[in-house]
Formats: structure tokens, sequence, C-alpha cells
């Protein structure tokens, strides 16, 4: 597996997962092994989830390899204040479609109104964090 | 992973990194005491980043002037043994996100996150500090 066969993989589960967000990829540290995964316009409510889906993905697909891929995600406030190039496109056009139409904001058939999450059938916990997190980590008592 | 060199004077000997990444951890505490959240994310990080290279170089994966790629390698080493491994990797995987953000990123770190990380960045930082003065 290559950085773009992985970046690939990743981008397929994130977005079959979540597929209303923005994702973008980054080198950290200059290290081409090492990835950021930077998800963009995530409701508040989610960015726990989407967190806890890359670090799944992490620890499944990168563990025992040369990568490693890293959370970066902002939920909407953050994405519009400081990222706003990344805000979502889907979510702009139907703002869009919204305020030109006649009917309220939730209305629009494909609108998600803000506050609601799509996450799909992904689970996310991993069994292998909860059996982790029940394990004694007093290790330097 | 590639292992460097394994330099036997420094075998059973306690982690060479163990009194600094104590100064680094108290220093990232008194950033967060101060409201210092961005501060205080790169000092927690690193002073588990330090111990975790203690060890390293203990074991030969990495050499005192190790500056490549040492980051991954840390989450590859800290992911090694199994359950708590797994564990261990993906919690300082968090606390490297929130180091990229606090160093690198136009946003402040989000001070709720980085408390939720701290009992487990410790918990990791005291476990190779330990484990680099017995590991032979």
């Amino acid at each position: 597996m290559n950085a773009e066969e992985l970046k690939d993989l990743v981008r397929l589960m994130l977005t079959w997962a979540f597929p209303r967000v923005t994702i973008q990829f980054e080198q950290i540290n200059d290290d081409p092994f090492h990835i950021g995964v930077g998800v963009y316009s995530v409701d508040p409510s989610a960015v726990r989830w989407v967190e806890d889906k890359i670090l799944d993905i992490d620890a499944e697909i990168c563990t025992g390899t040369e990568f490693a891929i890293t959370p970066l995600v902002r939920d909407e406030a953050t994405t519009l204040k400081y990222y706003p190039e990344f805000c979502s496109a889907w979510k702009e056009i139907h703002r869009e479609k919204a305020s030109a139409a006649v009917g309220p904001l939730d209305a629009c058939p494909e609108f998600s109104p803000p506050g609601s999450v799509e996450v799909g059938p992904w689970t996310p916990r991993s069994h292998a964090v909860v059996w982790a997190q029940n394990e004694e980590l007093a290790l330097a008592a | 992973m590639q292992r460097i060199h394994a330099d036997a004077s420094l075998k059973g000997m306690p982690n060479v990194f163990s009194e600094k990444c104590t100064k680094t951890w108290d220093e990232g505490q008194r950033c967060l005491s101060q409201g210092m959240v961005n501060s205080a994310t790169n000092r927690l990080y690193y002073a588990v980043f330090q111990s975790i290279k203690g060890f390293a170089i203990q074991r030969g994966t990495m050499t005192i002037d190790s500056s490549d790629n040492v980051h991954r390698i840390a989450l590859q080493i800290v992911g090694e043994g199994g359950g708590r491994g797994v564990y261990f990797r993906r919690r300082l995987n968090e606390l490297a996100g929130l180091r990229v953000i606090a160093d690198y990123k136009l946003e402040d770190v989000d001070l709720e996150k980085l408390k939720a990380l701290l009992d487990d960045a410790d918990n990791i930082r005291k476990y190779y500090i330990r484990l680099a003065g017995t590991q032979t």
C-alpha cells in the first residue's frame, strides 16, 4: 500500500460513514508516511464520532505498517471562521436553494437542518478500544 | 521499524529523558493552569514524546539526534504489544493531532479535548519512563 492508496481508502471509508463533509489530507511534520486527515464542516454532535472513525481506521489499517493517520476534525463554526474555503459545498448549495425557496428551510427535500447528523451504519466504538479501556491503566502507580 | 543500533551502555539504565520529560510535563501543567492551552498542549505532548524517545534510544530505534519522522515512530512504538498498545497509540494520536493544531493551525486547541487526554498521556509518559529502566 502506498500513500495515495491509503488516502483513497480513508476517503472511501469516511465518505461512506459521513457523506456530507469535506476531507483534506496533509503531511504531518514533513513525514511522507504520517498523514493528517482534515475533516471540515462537521456537525458539532458528530465531531467525536468522526475522530473515533479516523482513529479506528488508523488502528485497523496502519498498525503494523509504516503509515499513521491523525485526525484533524473541525466543526462547522471553526470551519466557517478559520477555513471558509472548506465549508461544505453541498450545504452552501442547499442554503442558497433554501434562501430562494418559498417554503421553510426543511421543506427542501434533500436538506438536513442543522443539528441532524447522518453517520451511516458505522459503530462508533471498536471492540478493541472498549476492551482496552476496560483494561487496567494504572501503570505508573 | 528499523533498529538503528543498540547502545549496550544504556541497557537497564533509567530513561535518559526521565528528568527532562518531568520538567516538560510540569511546564505543560503550569501553562494549562494559566489558560495557555496551545502552549500547554505542546509541552504536554512533548513530555510524552520525550519519554518514548528515551525508551527508543535505549532500545536502539532512535538516537539522541533523531528528528526525522520521530512522531510517527513514537506512534508505532506505543502501538506495539496488543490491547494496551492499541489504546495507547489511539490516545497519543489524539494528543498528536491537538499538538499539530496548537503549533501549526489557525484555531486554538479545544481545552476540554486536552483535559480528557491528560490522565492517559501521563500514564503513557510514566509507563515509558518506567519501562526504559527495566528493559534489557
